[in-house]
C-alpha cells in the first residue's frame, strides 16, 4: 500500500470514528464510543503495517520531538498557574469544586513533569550521558 | 549547501525515487534540497553513497 492510499484510509477512518462517537454521545452509549475508538485504533494499526513507503523518518521524528517539547514547555506552566490560582483563591473552602479542580490539575502537572523526567533520563542514557568520562 | 538536485538530475531520478532508495519520505528530500533541513550524518552518507560520491562532494558547509 502506498502513502497516498494510507492517507485516504486515515481520513475515512477518522470520519467514521467521528460519526459513531457523535452517535454514541447523542444516544448516551459510552460502550459504543469506546468500541469505536478501539476498533478504529486497531484498524489503523493494521493498515499502517501494510504500508510499504516510509511513513516516519528522522525529519518527522525531529519535528515531533520539537513539537512535544514546545507542548510541554507551554502546557506545564499554564496548567500549573491555573491550578495554583484555583487552589489559593479557594483555600477557605477546600470542599469546593474549584479547589478540587485546582488540586487535580496540580497532580496532572506533577505527573507530566515525572513522565518528562523519566523520558529525558531514558533518552539521555540511550544517546550517551554528559557525565561519562574516559 | 548541497548538490542533491544536480546529481538527481544526472541520474534522472524523481524526489520520490531517491526517497525510496535512501529510506526517507519525499518531503525530507524536498526539505534537504531546499536547505530547510540538515540531514543526519547517517542519511548524508547514505545519499552520498547512493550517488557514488564523497560526502563533501554532495554536502558543503560554510
Amino acid at each position: 500500500m502506498s502513502y497516498k492510499q494510507f492517507k485516504i484510509f486515515r481520513i475515512l477512518t477518522a470520519f467514521f470514528v467521528a460519526i459513531l462517537v457523535s452517535v454514541s454521545v447523542s444516544t448516551k452509549n459510552p460502550y459504543l464510543a469506546l468500541a469505536t475508538v478501539i476498533v478504529g485504533m486497531l484498524f489503523m494499526f493494521m493498515v499502517k503495517r501494510k504500508v510499504k513507503d516510509t511513513l516516519v523518518d528522522e525529519r518527522v521524528r525531529t519535528i515531533a520531538g520539537n513539537a512535544a517539547l514546545s507542548t510541554y514547555s507551554i502546557s506545564v506552566p499554564i496548567i500549573a498557574a491555573i491550578s495554583l490560582f484555583l487552589v489559593f483563591t479557594n483555600l477557605s473552602n477546600e470542599s469546593s469544586f474549584n479547589y478540587q479542580l485546582g488540586m487535580t490539575l496540580s497532580y496532572i502537572v506533577l505527573f507530566e513533569i515525572a513522565v518528562y523526567s523519566l523520558a529525558y533520563n531514558h533518552f539521555k542514557k540511550k544517546y550517551g550521558s554528559d557525565d561519562e568520562q574516559d | 549547501m548541497n548538490k542533491i538536485k544536480i546529481y538527481r538530475a544526472e541520474k534522472n531520478l524523481t524526489q520520490e525515487e531517491l526517497a525510496l532508495k535512501v529510506g526517507v519520505t519525499r518531503q525530507t528530500i524536498i526539505a534537504i534540497e531546499k536547505e530547510k533541513y540538515v540531514p543526519s550524518l547517517e542519511l548524508a552518507f547514505k545519499i552520498a553513497r547512493f550517488f557514488d560520491k564523497k560526502i563533501e562532494e554532495v554536502f558543503q558547509y560554510y
